[in-house]
């Protein structure tokens, strides 16, 4: 069992309050959707989470050690971060992107070794990448790219996974898949905070969900609490049509609400 | 949905491919060496000498191969390998193919150290005052670098601190120009920062060796660091890399490394540019894989130079630094030409 806890994280960037007294948990087999508008602060959540920024208050704790008093490399190997818009600068061959996941995993100055080339395999596979293995990923779509650099996360078989809208830019099908994927590795054991935009996907494939907002976290349980209409219409400021399908339960914007006060 | 399970682990493409660019690039390195040590006058005579033939002077000539060839084909072995190796380096780190050695103001201010000794006339005085000038130059350089931009701020930092240090060390290298006691020195200052490799000794070797070595081992362990930058500065950090600490040791290695090759050749320019550049293709365009293969490309670069000078002018020597930059200006330009039909 691992649990990743946030308490009472305040973030200031250029001046600007852009976390106030934010909580936040995720233990293994949850999946927690982070759901927000432009600018609510789930990135830089999610950035204070993986360790990346340091928060101006509150704590982070992996398993009751505050992650600050965790040495790196440890940390790298049980928590995965995948960024928003993930790019890879130089054309490389889609397995090796993927082996960066490994990187935390390997000694100093040894060479990938066959289980580590296994993992690599696995996480090309979950993703639908393995026909691009050998191509550069210069020459892939944006989409092809999104799910390659999914799999360089996945790669690290993490305990914790943060991963910052994982769908942008995929297809139907594949936007199913790496939530599934996503389901999939929380079934396994894993904990996954992921930040969706897609309310659908939300409602549906997380555990939980948590709705931030200008800095603050609006509110927090399951899909049905969280994505209630006041919420829909102060936070993002929509009207949706939802309700239950066969296969689950979809919200769909259908209009904006002016709000006025 | 099952999770798939993989049968055969796959062979990692490519790694045959790098292994045997690598030989090839020692290969040719070690040939070109070969080469250099019998250029230039005298050449036959010190073949007839290894080849047992008879020889006027074995002595004279084994002093030739010993004091003049063999430093001289090691120096540029060893500055050419500093110069593709830190090329590498930067660009990795920056993530930008137009980065060069001289970016973090290590070469200028090496430069700046040597021409100081000209101009003081100490390097008539105790010959070696020259390079051991350049390095002590290299190091301030790199301290005032590292104090400029050594906090935690990002790449961009690291460019400007460069580009204020090297317009600090050019504006007082041309004031030794303007002040310089005859036009005699003047000259002398101006070919010395032409570059070359002729007429150095061992005692060069000895001087710059030990500080272009340490540099290499800093550069070559930041492989990974710089493969793991190549997806961003946040995903590295998150794959456990300390970007302060990576870039600390970056202008360690590249600062330590070039300012001795500068201390002893003089500015020596494309190099760090180029070879980076050429060689990115045949090894996957793998951060980690360019280094090595950089190093080895930038000896055998430098070595084919400087036969080159020695073919081409035989009486009043081209400057090396002068023909790299004859050969490299147009190439490169053919390059970014090309680069640019690619991408569209």
């Amino acid at each position: 069992m691992s649990t990743l806890s946030a308490k009472a994280i305040g973030v200031t960037l250029g001046g600007r309050t852009v976390l106030d007294q934010v909580d936040l948990e995720v233990q293994s087999g949850q999946v927690i959707g982070l759901l927000g508008p432009n600018g609510a602060g789930k990135s830089t959540l999610l950035r204070v989470l993986a360790s990346v920024l340091k928060p101006r208050s509150g704590e982070v704790r992996l398993d009751d050690r505050p992650i600050a008093t965790i040495p790196t490399l440890e940390l790298a190997r049980q928590v995965a971060y995948l960024p928003q818009a993930a790019e890879c600068h130089w054309p490389m061959a889609v397995e090796q992107v993927v082996a960066l996941g490994r990187l935390p995993h390997r000694r100093p100055w040894a060479s990938m070794r066959r289980d580590d080339w296994d993992h690599v395999a696995r996480a090309m596979a979950t993703t639908d990448v393995e026909q691009f293995r050998g191509r550069s990923i210069g020459a892939l779509s944006m989409g092809e790219r999104a799910r390659v650099l999914v799999a360089r996360a996945v790669a690290g078989e993490p305990r914790i996974l943060l991963a910052d809208e994982p769908v942008a830019g995929l297809d139907p099908a594949h936007q199913l898949e790496v939530m599934a994927m996503l389901e999939r590795m929380a079934g396994d054991g894993a904990a996954v905070i992921v930040v969706l935009h897609d309310l659908t996907l939300a409602a549906r494939h997380c555990t939980l969900l948590s709705l931030l907002g200008e800095g603050r976290l609006v509110a927090s349980g399951n899909a049905a609490t969280v994505l209630s209409t006041e919420h829909l219409r102060d936070c993002f400021g929509i009207r949706a049509l939802s309700g239950e399908s066969p296969d689950g339960p979809f919200v769909i914007p259908v209009g904006r609400v002016k709000l006025d006060e | 949905m099952v999770t798939p399970t993989i049968t055969a682990s796959p062979a990692p493409a490519g790694i045959g491919r790098y292994a045997l660019v690598l030989t090839l690039l020692a290969l040719v390195t070690a040939a070109l060496f070969v080469a250099s040590l019998f250029t230039g006058r005298s050449a036959g005579t010190l073949m007839d000498l290894f080849l047992g033939g008879a020889v006027d002077d074995p002595q004279i000539l084994w002093l030739i191969f010993n004091e003049i060839r063999l430093p001289r084909a090691l120096l540029a072995m060893a500055v050419g390998a500093t110069l593709g190796l830190a090329g590498a380096a930067l660009q990795g780190y920056l993530r930008n193919p137009l980065a060069e050695p001289g970016l973090v103001g290590a070469s200028s201010t090496a430069a700046l150290g040597a021409v100081l000794m000209l101009y003081t006339g100490a390097s008539t005085w105790f010959p070696m005052a020259l390079p051991l000038g350049g390095i002590s130059g290299a190091i301030i350089g790199l301290a005032l670098v590292t104090l400029l931009a050594g906090g935690r701020s990002g790449a961009l930092t690291l460019i400007l601190a460069g580009v204020a240090i090297n317009t600090l060390a050019a504006a007082l290298t041309s004031l030794a120009l303007n002040l310089a006691p005859s036009p005699y020195a003047a000259l002398e200052i101006i070919f010395w920062l032409m570059g070359s490799l002729a007429d150095r000794s061992f005692e060069h070797v000895r001087i710059a060796l030990p500080f272009m070595v340490v540099g290499w081992v800093l550069m070559l362990r930041l492989g990974r660091a710089l493969d793991a930058l190549s997806i961003g500065e946040e995903a590295a950090s998150s794959l456990g890399y300390r970007l302060t600490r990576l870039r600390l040791l970056l202008l360690l290695g590249v600062g330590l490394s070039v300012g001795a090759a500068v201390a002893v050749s003089g500015a020596i320019g494309f190099i760090g540019l180029v070879v980076p550049h050429l060689l990115r293709p045949l090894v996957g365009h793998r951060p980690s894989a360019l280094l090595p293969a950089s190093a080895l490309g930038g000896a055998a670069l430098t070595l084919a130079a400087d036969i080159g000078v020695r073919l081409l002018s035989p009486g009043a020597e081209l400057k090396l630094g002068v023909l790299t930059a004859l050969i490299g200006a147009p190439f490169f330009l053919y390059l970014l030409v090309s680069m640019r039909r690619t991408a569209q």
